[in-house]
């Protein structure tokens, strides 16, 4: 039982990155119907970004300034791939568009390997550093603290959704694009902007998480896979359920390896065990709610 | 993303067709290794092969069948351990464990695949890329299989006494074995499998109609890529000796799509191209002219910039290019012309215009297509009543429900054999509800459905087709890139008996049936007067042409049953009367039952011979023609204003 | 082809002249034209896919003509985007409704002011008009459209689109799907909302149910006006409207063929109709009495709002007859009856409420 009670509390701060991951993917598919798969990269390479601000002395920028020109940064990269990249591409078929993200998630993990090679970086630290030992587990002050601007963070996206005017074109926006046309709203700019916050987020992620798992560009790039499977848990369309869904996830990471079934712990025979739970967990959910959203057989997604 | 799938005649280059062309290629192929110094050319050579399966593997897959994969790398690395392991246990060394390796990466790709029947588009990608991701992590870190970090290494291959570490003797076998696979490859892409696999990718739902066993297809698409990446692997260990995990991480996933889109997604030709310029400058070109940027790392930015670039500028990829400068070439030559013309007008000058108007519009308003429907109507006069003869197809109380909505209540209807039958009614009637479940693609609620004297009401789609039924549909699914014939063809699929195998090794039955039914083909195009336009490209023709190529293809199977999702929707009065004259004359010539739905009265009226009319789900009337258009109820259901009093 | 009636002096609000749309390569509307002068409720009918809802769809700028223009009082709109076409006071609502099943009934009215959202005393007071037209609407403001029923969406839809204070209010198929009761409340409200004021373009595949309300209406048929006139004139010649749907004409001698879409101006000889049905709508009575006394038909009004809602049509018939003469002078609009009821207390109230709370809808 102890054993449960620490991996979840030990799980939460793994979920909760995740979770801001799927509420960038979240918000971006409801906004513009294109799933987000280079949001890794974009969190990479902000981490990276700040990383190289921080760590620089020739440009010898104190480390606020960097945090926030890092998050322009992130603005302004997710303005130029929904302006740029992805607005050519609206009346083609959505699987270029998904190709296009491919693209960028490549484009931003090669550039980075090349700059700052393979190795890991050492992250800069925003939050102190030192734990909290508590019901023997040892809890990073940084994680604890991770978990709640993280909380808050997305309580402000989900309150931007329900309460201000922007927040329901949003949501109108992406409920139906042409009706939301009709009624005047300037939807490309909404699309712009949902693009621009969203990467923001992922930067956020990305400049939190860093310190805590290291600056490499892959091991970044794979915190969004976790993050797309819980966004797929809400639908695509739901943060609430995205974000339960990656606490979840979170808590099955921490709790997995240390399983015992009879005499085995599982993590000592079988390598990857949590990768290869939530693998099977995209696979259920995809199979699973593709027969609710996509119900008939006659009706069918364009490739 | 464009399928650059070329007609049959073109498929085969300038290089293979003439004979001269084809012993010096050959004799070049063979001689130069030897004359140039083995590093870096041979090994070089040797890496350009395995690069150009891994791509060829996506061709197929994603090119061909339009499934996308982000797992590549894994499944190759598959490939590369299995062949390392049958080797360190089992003693097969190279080229025997060649194929093991392509079993056992395709068996890895079929484990994906299935998912893959259910999961489309996008969400395969996600599925995928976590497939790649649980992989690399597990299977691939796990000490027995991979050797765990370091990975494993195995002694050189010897075949009798010559060591294969030879670069110069393993680019013999490397493209050997790669020819021989990409052979295999297009022989299917020129069989029925091939057409097969387009037709899914255009229309999983159109292919069932066609009679695609869609899964089995599906299966077989992911086995055959993950075979050839497999055996690219099991390649690529042998070159190097050893194989680590590194080797197979997710980035080389990314650039094998990266690559593959860039050479032209659907082009085998296209895949050879861009994995050598790839391997030339990374292995050389790179390295020489910019050492500093040749850290590994500057090549795969550069693909995934060029295909960020491509995706916009929307080319088909290398291959295309050559088409594309053929077409600009032409249509340049077309306007000099035009040009020349109007400056000294004669009679080049109305050839040259002629021509003009031949290149850019077909029309197929025929004036004399309405004279001819209207002699057909006279002929076929009134019917007073319906004959009585057999039904082909009936429909028993067939009830469908979408959650709280009743979209058919108790519908049925009968089509009479040899007759032209038509549904019609209001918007919401259910009119293409109840058509679907005819087809296959839904299965009612309540009600039955009886096919040539069988209870067909649970069968699927492509067991219909194989009964005869044949189905159009209201939103076009042709292959726009290919040519008319060749959308056409894709609908021989039932009556090819040729069999997979025999589709591989381009065996004389697969041959002969495809001759056999290119001469069906071609039949059925001359019935329908398009014939001289058999060889153009789809893209860009006229709706009311396309509507015929529609139609051919579902006759090209003789179908006893003909089901057209409302063919007239899109044409103009004229191309209307066109297609309604083509419609009565393949009745009266080819005899099939027909059943359409369509909201374009003066087509049902002028070639039905017995009409159905279905309001808010239900029956509402049925008759002859001359008795619906009179008949008050469908004037009511029509023009409206039932029970509405505005006051 | 302008009305007797109408006062010539007024320029159209709308003017379409000649305009070609395509899908693609497919042509969809060949050479439309028509005007709509202020105030007029104007119907678009036709067949399916005759080309209504691309005409709609081309005046609001979703999409664009390749051939021809567009004028709103006078200034041409075929250019211009959607948001700006709503922005001058276009209102559309679309097939299908178009409304927003995820938010709430008061949030797709906040979209539908969403041009003029700045002005929060004009949309509070806009609301409140809205609920006294929608009753219904006023009850459910908190509820989630997409649950609503087909009726209430529909009346929502339609408040939407009204709540701006359009000067063309375009509507696309309103009785789509829904059952005779409410479709009978919806065109009473759209007559009232016409005689209000506004002026309406209004998409109907149910003809006889648009010549209740409509002064006009132009006939569509595979993309070109076939018919136009007068409600009147239509309603009496609706054995050649009839054919424009069905095709054919009354049973004629085989060796003729069918030309339903010659646009016919001369009213045939009518057919006796042929078989009498046992259900004797209201509606077809009336009809029926008008092809064979040839009364001109005239268009029912709403006078102040009734209490009953069965209303006799032979009465109707014969008050409508002694009103013809003065009729004619018709649609220089009439005046809005005053319809603000006093201050109706709670509802105003409930929907200021619902305005300033915070929703987690």
């Amino acid at each position: 039982m102890k054993f449960y009670i620490q991996n979840i509390i030990l799980g939460l701060p793994i979920g909760v990155i995740w979770a801001l991951l799927a509420t960038s993917v979240v918000m971006i598919y409801r906004a513009s119907r294109v799933l987000n798969l280079a949001v890794g990269g974009i969190s990479m390479i902000s981490a990276y970004m700040l990383f190289q601000m921080a760590n620089d002395e020739r440009w010898g920028i104190p480390l606020p300034i960097a945090v926030v020109l890092t998050i322009l940064f992130a603005a302004a990269i997710g303005w130029i791939i929904e302006r740029i990249l992805l607005r050519p591409l609206r009346d083609r078929p959505t699987l270029v568009s998904v190709i296009m993200t491919i693209g960028i998630l490549s484009l931003t993990t090669e550039v980075a390997s090349m700059v700052w090679t393979v190795d890991r970086q050492p992250a800069p630290n925003l939050l102190p550093t030192g734990a909290i030992r508590f019901w023997g587990i040892a809890l990073g002050v940084d994680q604890i603290l991770t978990f709640f601007i993280t909380m808050a963070i997305v309580g402000v996206v989900i309150y931007l959704f329900r309460a201000t005017t922007l927040g329901v074109a949003m949501r109108a926006v992406s409920d139906d694009r042409r009706a939301a046309l009709l009624m005047g709203v300037p939807v490309d700019r909404v699309s712009s902007l949902t693009w621009i916050i969203g990467s923001v987020l992922g930067a956020i992620a990305g400049i939190l998480v860093a310190p805590q798992v290291g600056l490499t560009p892959l091991g970044m790039v794979f915190q969004s896979i976790p993050a797309l499977a819980a966004a797929l848990f809400g639908g695509l369309v739901s943060i609430e359920l995205a974000f339960g869904g990656a606490m979840v996830l979170g808590v099955l990471w921490s709790v997995l390896p240390g399983v015992e079934l009879g005499a085995w712990r599982l993590h000592d025979h079988v390598i990857g065990v949590q990768q290869i739970a939530i693998f099977a967990l995209v696979v259920v959910f995809l199979v699973v709610r593709w027969q609710q959203l996509f119900g008939s057989a006659a009706k069918e997604e364009e490739i | 993303m464009a399928i650059a799938v070329r007609a049959p005649a073109e498929k085969r280059s300038l290089l293979v067709r003439v004979p001269r062309l084809r012993t010096v290629g050959l004799l070049f192929l063979v001689i130069w290794p030897w004359v140039l110094p083995a590093q870096p050319w041979s090994s070089m050579a040797v890496a350009a092969a395995i690069q150009s399966l891994a791509l060829v593997s996506l061709v197929v897959l994603t090119g061909w069948v339009g499934q996308i994969s982000l797992a590549q790398a894994a499944i190759m690395g598959v490939g590369a351990f299995s062949a390392a392991q049958i080797t360190m246990h089992l003693g097969i060394d190279f080229p025997f464990h060649v194929p093991i390796a392509g079993l056992a990466s395709a068996g890895t790709a079929v484990l994906i695949g299935l998912p893959a029947l259910r999961i489309k588009g996008l969400y395969l990608a996600i599925a995928t890329l976590a497939f790649q991701w649980m992989l690399e992590e597990s299977l691939l870190q796990m000490h027995w299989f991979s050797g765990g970090f370091n990975g494993v290494t195995i002694p050189t291959p010897k075949i009798a006494t010559y060591s294969l570490s030879n670069e110069r003797l393993f680019y013999y076998f490397a493209w050997g074995i790669a020819a021989l696979l990409m052979l295999l490859v297009a022989n299917m892409r020129d069989s029925k499998t091939g057409r097969a696999w387009f037709a899914i990718r255009g229309s999983e739902i159109a292919a069932r109609s066609m009679g695609i066993n869609v899964t089995r297809y599906k299966l077989l698409a992911f086995a055959v890529s993950g075979f050839v990446i497999g055996v690219a692997g099991s390649l690529k260990l042998n070159t190097v000796g050893s194989a680590t995990p590194l080797q197979y991480l997710f980035p080389f996933s990314i650039t094998f799509l990266a690559l593959a889109v860039l050479g032209g997604i659907g082009s085998l030709a296209g895949a050879v191209a861009i994995a050598s310029i790839f391997i030339f400058l990374q292995d050389y070109g790179f390295p020489q002219i910019v050492p500093s940027l040749a850290q590994k790392g500057a090549l795969p930015i550069l693909a995934a910039a060029l295909l960020i670039v491509q995706l916009i500028t929307n080319p088909g990829g290398l291959a295309a290019t050559k088409e594309k400068m053929k077409e600009d070439i032409a249509k340049r030559h077309l306007r000099k012309k035009m040009r020349q013309a109007r400056k000294n007008p004669g009679p080049a000058a109305s050839q040259a215009a002629a021509l003009h108007e031949s290149a850019t519009t077909i029309t197929l308003a025929d004036p004399e297509a309405a004279a001819r429907l209207a002699e057909r109507v006279a002929a076929r006069g009134e019917r007073a009543h319906r004959l009585d003869s057999p039904a082909l197809l009936r429909a028993e109380d067939v009830t469908i429900r979408f959650g709280g909505v009743v979209a058919n209540d108790k519908v049925s209807l009968e089509v009479r054999r040899g007759e032209i039958t038509g549904l019609i009614g209001p918007n919401g009637a259910g009119k293409t509800t109840h058509f679907n479940t005819l087809n296959g693609l839904l299965v009612p609620d309540e009600g039955r459905i009886h096919f040539a004297g069988k209870d067909i009401t649970d069968m699927p789609t492509h067991e219909r087709a194989a009964m005869g039924m044949s189905r159009t549909f209201q939103i076009m699914r042709l292959f726009p890139r290919l040519t008319v014939f060749e959308n056409i063809m894709v609908g021989t699929h039932l009556q090819n008996t040729a069999g997979v195998t025999s589709n591989v090794f381009m065996l004389p039955r697969s041959r002969n049936e495809d001759a056999r039914l290119s001469e069906r083909c071609r039949e059925i195009l001359a019935l329908l007067g398009i014939d001289h336009l058999a060889d153009e490209r789809v893209a860009g023709m006229p709706f009311g042409i396309l509507r015929l190529v529609e139609l051919a293809r579902a006759l090209v199977a003789s179908p006893q049953l003909l089901l057209l999702d409302e063919p007239a929707s899109g044409l103009d009065v004229s191309e209307t009367d066109a297609f309604s004259e083509h419609l009565m004359r393949i009745r009266d010539e080819m005899g099939p039952t027909i059943l359409l739905i369509e909201h374009d009265m003066r087509l049902v009226m002028n070639v039905s011979d017995y009409v159905y009319v279905l309001e808010f789900g239900k029956n509402l009337a049925e008759g002859v023609p001359s008795e619906i258009q009179q008949n008050p109820d469908v004037i009511a259901a029509y023009l409206g204003g039932e029970g509405v009093t505005v006051g | 082809m302008a009305s007797t009636a109408r006062d010539l002096a007024a320029d159209p609000i709308l003017r379409v002249e000649g305009i070609d749309v395509y899908y693609g390569h497919v042509q969809a509307l060949r050479g439309v034209s028509l005007e709509i002068y202020p105030g007029e409720l104007v119907a678009l009918v036709g067949a399916n896919g005759a080309g209504k809802t691309t005409t709609l769809r081309a005046i609001s700028g979703l999409l664009k003509p390749v051939v021809g223009h567009i004028t709103l009082d006078g200034q041409r709109i075929d250019t211009l985007p959607p948001e700006k076409v709503v922005g001058l006071g276009v209102s559309h609502l679309p097939e299908g409704r178009g409304i927003f099943p995820t938010l709430t009934v008061f949030e797709n009215l906040q979209m539908g002011f969403y041009t003029k959202r700045s002005d929060r005393k004009a949309f509070n007071h806009g609301v409140e008009q809205m609920v006294e037209l929608f009753p219904r609407l006023g009850e459910r403001m908190q509820q989630a459209a997409g649950t609503m029923s087909g009726g209430e969406q529909q009346m929502l839809a339609l408040a939407r689109a009204l709540l701006p204070g359009p000067r063309l209010l375009m509507i696309d198929e309103l009785s789509l799907g829904l059952a005779p009761v409410i479709v009978q409340m919806l065109f009473e409200r759209l007559k009232e909302i016409n005689e209000a004021g506004t002026t309406v373009l209004l998409v109907e595949q149910y003809v006889n149910l648009a010549l209740q309300v409509a002064d006009r209406a132009y006939v569509l048929e595979k993309g070109g006006v076939a018919l136009s006139g007068t409600a009147e004139d239509l309603a009496r010649d609706s054995e050649i409207v009839r054919s424009s749907y069905l095709g054919g004409h009354a049973p004629a001698p085989a060796a003729e063929p069918a030309s339903a879409t010659e646009p016919a101006r001369a009213a045939e000889p009518l057919p006796a109709p042929s078989v009498v049905t046992d259900r004797d709508e209201p509606e077809q009575r009336f009809l029926r009495a008008v092809e064979s006394e040839r009364i001109p038909a005239t268009k029912v009004t709403s006078g102040p709002r009734k209490k009953s809602p069965a209303k006799k049509t032979a009465a109707k018939t014969k008050a409508a007859a002694e009103k013809a003469p003065a009729k004619k002078k018709a649609p220089a609009k009439k005046k809005a009856p005053a319809k603000k009821t006093a201050a109706s207390g709670t509802r105003s109230a409930a929907a200021k409420k619902s305005a300033t709370t915070t929703k987690e809808g």
